[in-house]
């Protein structure tokens, strides 16, 4: 313990021979990319306009998104990614799911290949989006303010951000 | 011919999912991993420890090109089938099971399954063959070098509501029988039966926003033949193991640190990993250490190595990474060498479907 302390001890005295590498690091660390949340556009969680889904909770949100099943909504319900528009997509992940779109496909894609859970649609056309809520209108999927306003089969659940 | 096994085994997916899904709805995943290798200093380089997937001075796909075909079919509401076919260039392009389990769905916190399952001691283990899952053309050959990589039984998972840390819990049991076990008769130059039974493990995932950590623990007993003579019954055996991975925007730390012990044979050997990486857009520049080491026993154990290695993963399709990587690798064992100082090159594409 003794030991360890003095060896502590030495290691802050040290500094002023390490504060050369360490203004290195810093410089290093305040050059990463700091991204900022869009305020401009909404972007709303969304359902079909026929679902009796009212809420949903962050936290089951997240779990569907990764694959796995929602704890307080009775329905079956399948998540849908929104590929229109690519920044909307990236800002879901950066703000709701915390990952970078690497690390989220790579999640999925490990969910899926480990728990045989369901792939998780893509979809790149706002028609084909309207259109699969009428045909599945239980499943969810996050949209800016801007294209939901076109959209006819949908209700908004909750603003995202 | 290994094109011939490929596409006999391509044949034989595609029929079966075809007839799949003439009767139940059926959905399709796949896999595949095509790299090529090369020592380009020393004499072979062991890439693939549980299938002894080898490079040498020639140019070789065989040892980390794979394909795999995932089938999964709800049955019920509750209940589901999962099948995984994979096709190894290391196994002689054989296709061999490696997921075949019934799911049953209890409640959205809990699934249970029944089958043959992968086993899940390491960060990767579940992923070995999924090459798109992470950065490198493979885990750090060091760390995962188990010579039982499936289990067959029971495996119970628990993913619970908390308000902000994603959790899972797996707690496992079973056996498996490996008879003429490739990496042991590589070891022992003799067909090696293995079999480890009353496997019990568990497996603990916490996540949080960056920051990501994994515990892993399993035991069980293991029996072993070396040309037919009985050389071990009922040895007691464990595993244990921590992983933290760490991701900052676009950087990530993984680190691995595991430890398996067989004390009545006097056997404790400990692994660790550490990889950084940095993804600009679509390419991800990545370095990584990854070290074995036995201490030394009685029977004079001394397997010893330690791996650097430079890579860089490019994302050139939503569903396709390119890979390039180097790998120096030093073997410091003199009663247990494995293949020597080796610096391979190695390169692909793993794909998913």
């Amino acid at each position: 313990m003794k030991n360890r302390l003095k060896h502590l001890i030495d290691h802050i005295s040290n500094f002023k021979t390490r504060w050369p590498h360490l203004s290195i690091w810093l410089l290093l660390l305040s050059m990463l990319p700091i991204n900022s949340y869009a305020e401009d556009d909404h972007v709303f969680l969304i359902t079909g306009s026929r679902s009796n889904i009212s809420s949903i909770s962050k936290h089951d949100l997240r779990r569907i998104y990764l694959g796995g099943t929602a704890i307080n909504i009775p329905e079956p319900t399948n998540p849908i990614i929104n590929k229109i528009d690519i920044s909307t997509y990236r800002l879901f992940l950066k703000n709701i799911m915390h990952m970078t779109e690497n690390g989220y496909k790579r999640k999925v894609v490990k969910r899926v290949f480990r728990q045989g859970s369901d792939k998780i649609i893509e979809i790149k056309n706002l028609n084909e989006l309207d259109n699969h809520f009428k045909e599945h209108p239980n499943d969810i999927c996050f949209i800016s303010s801007k294209h939901s306003s076109q959209m006819l089969n949908i209700k908004i659940i909750k603003t995202l951000w | 011919m290994p094109s011939n096994h490929i596409t006999r085994f391509l044949l034989f997916s595609s029929i079966l999912c075809q007839s799949a899904s003439l009767y139940a709805e059926v959905q399709i995943s796949g896999f595949a991993s095509f790299i090529a290798g090369k020592v380009i200093n020393g004499s072979e380089f062991l890439a693939d420890y549980p299938k002894t997937g080898i490079y040498d001075k020639d140019l070789s796909f065989s040892p980390d090109t794979s394909i795999g075909v995932q089938l999964t079919s709800d049955i019920t509401e509750d209940f589901s089938l999962t099948l995984q076919l994979v096709n190894n260039g290391a196994d002689e392009y054989q296709t061999k099971s490696t997921w075949a389990y019934l799911n049953y769905q209890y409640s959205p916190q809990i699934s249970i399954q029944a089958g043959r399952k992968r086993l899940p001691l390491y960060y990767y283990s579940d992923t070995f063959d999924l090459g798109y899952a992470y950065h490198w053309i493979r885990p750090p050959a060091d760390n995962y070098t188990w010579q039982i990589a499936h289990y067959n039984g029971i495996s119970i998972i628990f993913e619970p509501r908390t308000t902000s840390v994603d959790s899972l819990f797996n707690l496992y049991f079973g056996r498996e029988d490996s008879s003429n076990n490739e990496l042991l008769g590589m070891f022992a130059g003799a067909p090696v039966n293995e079999t480890w039974k009353n496997i019990a493990g568990f497996v603990g995932e916490f996540s949080k926003d960056w920051f990501e950590i994994r515990l892993t623990y399993m035991r069980s007993l293991l029996d072993r033949e070396i040309n037919n003579t009985q050389t071990d019954h009922n040895v007691r055996q464990h595993f244990q193991g921590v992983s933290i991975n760490l991701y900052y925007d676009h950087l990530s730390f993984l680190s691995e640190f595991n430890a398996y012990e067989r004390p009545q044979a006097d056997i404790r050997v400990v692994t660790n990993m550490q990889s950084i990486g940095y993804t600009l857009k679509r390419i991800t520049p990545h370095i990584t250490r990854s070290e074995l080491k036995q201490s030394q026993n009685s029977n004079g154990g001394d397997e010893h190595h330690s791996t650097n290695s430079f890579g860089i993963r490019w994302d050139y399709r939503d569903n396709i990474a390119i890979k390039i990587q180097y790998d120096k690798t030093i073997d410091k064992g003199i009663n247990i060498p494995i293949r020597g100082n080796s610096e391979l090159i190695s390169f692909g594409a793993d794909i998913i479907f």
